[in-house]
């Protein structure tokens, strides 16, 4: 009988448990519930501060050996000083209790599976890592942050891009308040000898849009790859060996990078490495799928998969507000609309002698 | 029966177990292994003015690309035209199509970027950073619009139109003499002090590219000794040598081939060292280069091997295709 209470008693409360969660939620209608495609995971590191290797003169760093100058000679790169926090950050001297917010509910970082078919991969799970997305900008009408002019091609047909006119921030959904701080130092050892330091500090980072995308084809694994990273301010500058005798500020103003590597399976991203250590980036050729040629090698019948490309494929852009050096301005830097129709980089040994 | 399950699974899980274990490798395997060398850091300190620290990537890069537009250094300047920049190229692209439709991509071996830190006072001044090229082999192509740099052509031709211009010249000189000069950036026809190097202005952006007006030519012909001594009093004055042309816009050169390509078997290609992009807050000559880098941002594009006749330099070199759909061909 007591056996039986016991029993009685706890699903008694296993079941007003059940009642009580049932009670807390509501009920989707199906309209609704036609809306939900997430499966996968979003997360955000809310009060986010991270601080490392301060204390260089003690050891508090981390040594990058085993390279080589051209004579031979070891050389140490040491990286310290690494650190995460909110605007205000003052260079890393205001790091603890400045905290920074990555991703919120409504825009968070994801990982999730993603039915390939509806980003130009068929047949294919994807997986993927997001960036919170980016919104269509209501200056530049894209979700690029560059606002461009364009003019005509003297010469030659259709319009390009002549120059940047403004920079628009509504294209980012990460609010100032998630926008980090970042900052590192580097140290270089030369034949034991430390001969300087490079700091580099960014204001303002927002990585929004930027994604990893990969699946497999024919037992190979490839991929796409979205890297658009804004920051209000990038600042470099050198000290002497022990951190003193800081020279003047390098800065890059609004710095916006917008790069896309690969076209869903058109033009996939694939990373091998070879036996030797030595790897290979390829992003794969975009050989002639035209039906016809003309006398100098492009498309008298079939280019439609061209024009679609050209137009819409990925691309990349660089930006940069303004560079001053000291206190003199050297103005904008652009590169603009570049697109890659092949792209290989192999690694080798560069060998001191 | 749990047993009977337990076992099964243990049964099945071992040979995955043991083949991923670890297993030590020898001295001689390791001995063989490669790729720690990817990357050299040089530090230079042997130059009066400037230190140097050079961060080599050992890379080979094979790329077909196109841009919209490089454009560098946009400020206002009050000895540079209106709206102008640095460096200005449209239409921008690395490597070409050929008449087959393949690409063929521009080679690049072992970039590196460099940093400049000036040595006078005691304060670490970082004033230059450049993006180099340990060699490089392909075409380059675009709409030079303006370039704050160095484009390295040579003017060569015969002495034909010398000689129908000038008595001396045709009584020295023969019909399949050939004459020659180096030709920089200049200030072109309709600018100030035209014919003059760009480098000995106040300005630095330039349009143009001719024989600038203290250079005089070279008779290059075996057997020319009397018109090799009338060569060198033929000197151009603002951008005519005996009415010939001698300056031309930097827009025409459309396509320059850097180093020698081979398109066939492109690990023969001969690469052009000194490409390079860089930026710095004062006049520098960066290490292996042998140019003085201006400042604000700069370009060298090496000798490629450019040398065109007088009539070639007035037409320029047309652009190869770089697109399968070109708004340039199609």
């Amino acid at each position: 009988m007591t056996k039986n209470f016991r029993y009685a008693i706890l699903s008694t409360f296993l079941l007003s448990m059940v009642i009580q969660v049932n009670a807390e939620l509501i009920g989707l209608d199906d309209q609704e519930l036609g809306a939900v495609d997430g499966e996968g995971i979003g997360f955000i590191l809310e009060d986010f501060a991270f601080e490392a290797g301060t204390d260089v003169a003690t050891g508090n760093r981390l040594d990058i050996s085993g390279i080589k100058n051209k004579n031979g000679q070891d050389v140490v790169l040491s990286v310290s000083q690494f650190y995460v926090a909110g605007a205000g950050s003052n260079r890393g001297a205001n790091v603890i209790g400045n905290p920074v917010n990555l991703g919120r509910l409504l825009y968070p970082y994801n990982l999730e599976l993603v039915d390939g078919d509806t980003i130009g991969i068929a047949d294919k799970a994807v997986f993927e890592y997001s960036a919170p997305h980016r919104n269509t900008g209501s200056l530049s009408g894209s979700d690029s942050m560059l606002v461009v002019a364009t003019e005509a091609r003297s010469g030659a047909k259709g319009q390009r891009i002549d120059r940047v006119t403004g920079i628009d921030i509504s294209v980012l959904n990460s609010r100032a308040a998630e926008r980090a701080d970042f900052g590192i130092r580097y140290d270089l050892e030369v034949a034991g000898s430390r001969a300087q330091s490079l700091e580099g500090h960014a204001q303002g980072v927002a990585i929004d849009g930027s994604y990893i995308r990969l699946w497999g084809e024919n037992n190979e694994m490839v991929g796409n790859l979205a890297l658009k990273v804004f920051a209000s301010d990038l600042t470099f500058y050198a000290c002497d060996s022990a951190g003193n005798n800081c020279g003047q500020d390098v800065r890059f103003q609004n710095f916006v990078l917008e790069n896309e590597l690969g076209w869903g399976e058109k033009q996939p991203v694939t990373f091998e490495v070879d036996s030797s250590g030595n790897f290979t980036i390829e992003v794969g050729r975009l050989n002639s799928a035209c039906a016809d040629l003309n006398s100098s090698g492009g498309c008298a019948l079939g280019g439609a998969g061209y024009s679609d490309f050209y137009n819409n494929g990925p691309r990349a852009d660089i930006h940069i507000g303004n560079v001053a050096v000291g206190g003199a301005n050297f103005g904008s830097a652009t590169i603009a609309n570049m697109q890659i129709q092949y792209l290989r980089a192999t690694s080798h040994d560069l060998g001191a002698p | 029966m749990i047993k009977i399950i337990f076992t099964l699974v243990l049964i099945v899980s071992m040979p995955a177990v043991a083949l991923a274990a670890m297993q030590p490798m020898t001295d001689e395997e390791l001995g063989v292994q490669t790729g720690q060398a990817f990357i050299q850091i040089d530090r230079n300190t042997s130059d009066p003015n400037y230190d140097f620290s050079r961060f080599t990537f050992g890379l080979d890069v094979d790329v077909s690309m196109n841009a919209d537009l490089v454009q560098l250094g946009r400020y206002d300047d009050p000895d540079e035209p209106a709206n102008s920049s640095d460096i200005q190229i449209s239409d921008f692209s690395l490597g070409y199509i050929d008449e087959s439709g393949n690409v063929i991509p521009f080679q690049i071996k072992d970039p590196f970027i460099e940093l400049a830190f000036d040595k006078s006072g005691s304060a670490q001044n970082l004033v230059g950073i450049r993006l180099g090229f340990g060699g490089a082999a392909g075409k380059l192509s675009g709409n030079i619009e303006y370039l704050n740099g160095n484009l390295e052509v040579r003017v060569e031709g015969s002495a034909r139109p010398i000689r129908d211009a000038n008595f001396l010249a045709w009584l020295t000189m023969r019909n399949s003499d050939i004459l020659g000069a180096d030709a920089v950036l200049v200030a072109g026809p309709g600018e100030a002090n035209t014919g003059e190097p760009i480098s000995s202005l106040a300005r630095r952006r330039a349009n143009w590219v001719g024989i600038d007006n203290d250079t005089t030519m070279e008779c290059l012909s075996s057997g020319c000794s009397l018109g090799a001594s009338l060569a060198t009093i033929l000197t151009p004055g603002g951008c005519s040598l005996l009415g010939i042309t001698t300056c031309f816009p930097l827009k025409n050169f459309k396509t320059n081939d850097i180093g020698n390509q081979n398109a066939l078997d492109p690990s023969s290609s001969n690469y052009a060292g000194g490409l390079y992009m860089s930026f710095q807050s004062q006049r520098v000559v960066w290490p292996e280069s042998g140019v003085t880098a201006e400042v604000g941002a700069f370009m060298n594009i090496p000798d490629g091997g450019i040398t065109l006749d007088f009539e070639q330099s007035f037409n320029g070199i047309e652009r190869i295709r770089t697109k399968f759909l070109d708004p340039y061909y199609d």
